[in-house]
């Protein structure tokens, strides 16, 4: 079972812990497996490629090597090198082969090794594929998922060019719908449905995210993209959160309960469409909302959630919205300055206690 | 060299004083010591004296009738006729805040021009510096506004000015008022104005629980309409009150009600206070008075009341009980070294008690004297500071109303009251069994137990009523 254990510096004498029961979404008697957020993925994809034979993937070190991540081992020898294709080291090709071959009918599941990479993809991402439907008024349409790990993690030292988390980049994009799992059940549950989508779907995984394992039930199921889910339901402060972030804000509800401060968490799910109304409706039952988002501050996404918060819930606000964000800085790869860069979970409950004092 | 104008502090208490009227214009020479504004305190209308000869002039902006400025803030200046005088920021707009329903709900008022500093087109300050509003949104959080500091805020009792293109600039207004967006859209909803209501977030800002406390405390009795405000359309002034004397709706409180009020829940629930009844036979009382009504007519030009003789005679009781005369304060019982008896008296305004001071050592004539001043002061609602200041005991005669008996609050911080009734022609019984026809006056004594416990209170009563029965001698 893999944890996360973050620095006894950081989280003082009790050094809590983040662990898999932070998060279950499985309720008791269904029958459930755990398995890897990895896993999870991984399944997704297996049992759509099952479903259905237009699915294929393509990538860089996908086949045999099973990615770089790990996420498609065993496929490769599962599917054949026709549906888990290898391909050169150009993101910009990749997306392209699979916004045309999406355009003659199939269902390509691309990815990309890194989102700092995609820069390379952007035309194809954002001014070809989100845009061919509309421009030929409904005659075409690009059903494509292009995944791609993002995020970093203190101590890991990925640096400036692999740790971004660029999820406002894609969502900023009419035509584009952007996907950011925090956890097993959400990753397959979400990539199912992405695959099924007709539109082209931006599918973010955190790379330190992989590790992390839950509870997935047995059989099939398919999550709803476009909805917040919360994860824990509380009566005194909303926090909304995404990706990693999510177990900060979990753990950070755990460390101020004995406070008797009731934290809900939002979890965001789909960063674009945003479920306006799920945040809109806990931000109006505690009247105090804290937003943390990995990405780096200025015009990240805790900006449009807050205003959706303001356009939602403004008269029921007790506080003003406060935000946890990463700063807004290149990441470094020294570990002893990459650790101030990103929100840690003593961020979120101090945040969440500023917000009550008023 | 430019001197300062500014409303001293006339009491301990007194942070804010409202101007009455100037009595004086900008530009217009004054002499030291000459009343220049009528400014209301607490309690009292003051009269402001010029500190200085000389030209008044810099007029604050925001200076006009009705506001209300904090001790100690510079008014105006008196100065040569050539000197120039610093332009000071103007006072918060003097206009009665907006009615809840009309205030805008922003959390950060950025509307660049109607930043909280336009000057009143009434008293435009006729200084070389033009008063530019600021060009950056002002936001709440970034830069706290401290109403007391801009000193200008709700007027009391107070309409609206009438003078036209005074502006009412309802969101520099709402931006004045730290509350937050849901405890506004609650004072919108309950038509609750947003400047009487006492915040208990930190800074004092206003929450919803404080608007929803304010409004459970505020309802109008049963019989009465429900609350203007959210559904009334708002007035010209955009005042919240809007209810006409005698018909439905909210009573705004003079200050003198207010702190009457205050004072008086601060007796209930610091002070536990019990009362001692007992009914006296004021037959030799009112023969006493007809004996000497016509000196006291003669030498005061009014007739003696019983309340003067029940002055003297409480005075002369409370030399025997120095318990009676006292305070309790910080765990112990301070005596007072002088008999202030103060007499409760009702004004327009509300309930004032002005005090005999050193009753005991005082004339009848004295005191019926000093009584017709205060009567004729409560006339003209011009009672002194020193008036009120100092009393020890309390005495309160609602005889005059026809009220049989009732319980006083002690006034604090004395540590009794006594409550007089009317005169009432009632059967007893005589000693020989013999059932009379007596002219009988309830007195209630109402204590503080913490400084007189039932027996000295007792004792005390005791021998007011002795003395009151059987007022000739010493």
């Amino acid at each position: 079972m893999a944890t996360v254990e973050r620095d006894a510096v950081s989280l003082g004498a009790a050094k809590p812990v983040i662990s898999p029961d932070l998060i279950v979404q499985v309720p008791e008697g269904v029958p459930a497996r755990e398995i890897s957020y990895q896993e999870a993925i991984r399944e997704a994809l297996r049992e759509e490629m099952v479903r259905d034979e237009r699915v294929f993937l393509l990538g860089e070190d996908i086949g045999k090597h099973g990615g770089a991540f790990g996420v498609t081992r065993t496929l490769f020898d599962q599917f054949g090198p026709e549906r888990v294709r290898n391909t050169p080291i150009s993101e910009n090709t990749i997306v392209g082969a699979a916004t045309g071959a999406a355009l003659v009918g199939l269902r390509p599941v691309a990815e990309i090794m890194f989102v700092d990479f995609s820069g390379l993809a952007m035309d194809q991402i954002c001014t070809q594929a989100a845009k061919l439907r509309f421009m030929t008024g409904g005659q075409c349409q690009v059903p494509w998922v292009v995944r791609m790990p993002q995020g970093g993690g203190a101590g890991k030292s990925i640096a400036a060019q692999h740790s971004q988390s660029l999820e406002v980049w894609y969502a900023h994009i009419p035509g584009l719908k952007v996907v950011l799992p925090s956890t097993p059940y959400d990753a397959k549950g979400l990539l199912k449905a992405a695959i099924r989508d007709d539109n082209p779907v931006i599918f973010l995984e955190h790379k330190f995210l992989y590790a992390f394992r839950g509870l997935v039930p047995e059989g099939e199921y398919v999550l709803p993209l476009g909805q917040c889910e919360v994860k824990r339901v509380g009566t005194d402060v909303t926090v909304v959160a995404s990706g990693l972030m999510v177990w900060y804000a979990m753990l950070a509800a755990r460390m101020l309960q004995p406070e008797g401060i009731s934290v809900e968490v939002v979890d965001v799910r789909t960063v674009s469409p945003l479920d306006e109304e799920t945040i809109g409706r806990s931000a109006r039952k505690t009247g105090r909302v804290v937003l943390v988002a990995e990405a780096c501050r200025s015009y990240g996404p805790t900006g449009e959630w807050g205003m959706v918060v303001m356009e939602q819930a403004f008269d029921y606000l007790q506080a003003p919205v406060v935000r946890v964000t990463g700063r807004h800085s290149p990441i470094p790869f020294a570990d002893s300055i990459e650790k101030g860069v990103w929100p840690e979970t003593e961020d979120v409950v101090g945040a969440v206690r500023r917000v009550m004092e008023w | 060299m430019a001197v300062e104008v500014f409303i001293h502090k006339m009491s301990e208490h007194m942070e804010f004083g409202t101007i009455v009227r100037w009595l004086v214009t900008e530009g217009e020479r004054v002499e030291r010591r000459q009343v220049i504004m009528e400014v209301e305190t607490d309690k009292v209308v003051a009269e402001l004296e010029a500190p200085a000869s000389g030209i008044l002039k810099g007029i604050r902006s925001g200076a006009v009738e009705g506001a209300q400025i904090p001790v100690g803030e510079v008014i105006a200046f008196i100065a040569e006729p050539d000197e120039a005088v610093p332009t000071l920021p103007p006072f918060g707009p003097a206009t009665v805040i907006p009615s809840a329903a009309t205030a805008v709900p922003s959390a950060a008022p950025v509307i660049p021009s109607a930043a909280p500093v336009i000057p009143s087109a009434a008293t435009v300050i006729p200084s070389a510096a033009p008063v530019i509003p600021s060009a950056t949104p002002v936001i709440p959080s970034a830069t706290p506004v401290i109403p007391s500091a801009n000193g200008c805020t709700h007027p009391r009792n107070l309409s609206p000015p009438a003078a036209p293109g005074v502006p009412a600039p309802a969101e520099a207004e709402a931006g004045l008022v730290r509350a937050t967006p849901v405890a506004r859209r609650i004072a919108r909803e309950l038509g609750v104005d947003l400047a009487r209501v006492k915040g208990s977030g930190p800074g004092g800002r206003i929450r919803e629980e404080d608007v929803r406390t304010w409004a459970s405390s505020h309802t109008p009795p049963t019989g009465v309409g429900g609350l203007p405000g959210a559904s009334e359309a708002p007035t010209a002034g955009g005042s919240t009150v809007t209810a006409a004397p005698g018909v439905e709706g909210l009573v705004e409180l003079t200050s003198i009600q207010r702190v009457t009020g205050q004072r008086m829940l601060e007796s209930v629930q610091t002070a536990p206070q019990f009362s001692l009844t007992s009914d006296a036979d004021v037959t030799n009382l009112l023969r006493l008075r007809e004996v000497l009504m016509e000196r006291i007519l003669a030498e005061t030009g009014e007739r003696l009341s019983i309340t003067a003789l029940l002055v003297k005679i409480v005075a002369a009781a409370l030399r025997h009980h120095p318990r009676a005369n006292a305070s309790f304060e910080d765990g112990r019982v301070r005596l007072h070294p002088h008999i202030n008896v103060g007499v409760a008296v009702g004004t327009d305004d509300g309930l004032l008690v002005p005090v005999v001071k050193q009753a005991d050592q005082k004339s009848l004539v004295q005191i019926a004297q000093e009584l017709k001043t205060f009567q004729d002061k409560a006339h003209r609602m011009r009672f002194s500071l020193e008036d009120l200041a100092g009393g020890t005991f309390t005495l309160s005669n609602l005889g005059m109303y026809g009220v049989d008996r009732f319980n006083a609050i002690v006034n604090p911080p004395q540590s009794a009251i006594l409550a007089v009734g009317r005169v009432v022609k009632t059967p007893i019984g005589l000693p020989d069994d013999v059932v009379a026809l007596r002219p009988m006056m309830s007195l209630t004594l109402t204590v503080d137990h913490r400084a007189l416990d039932g027996v000295q209170g007792a004792r005390f009563l005791g021998e007011v009523k002795e003395r009151i029965e059987k007022p000739y001698g010493e």
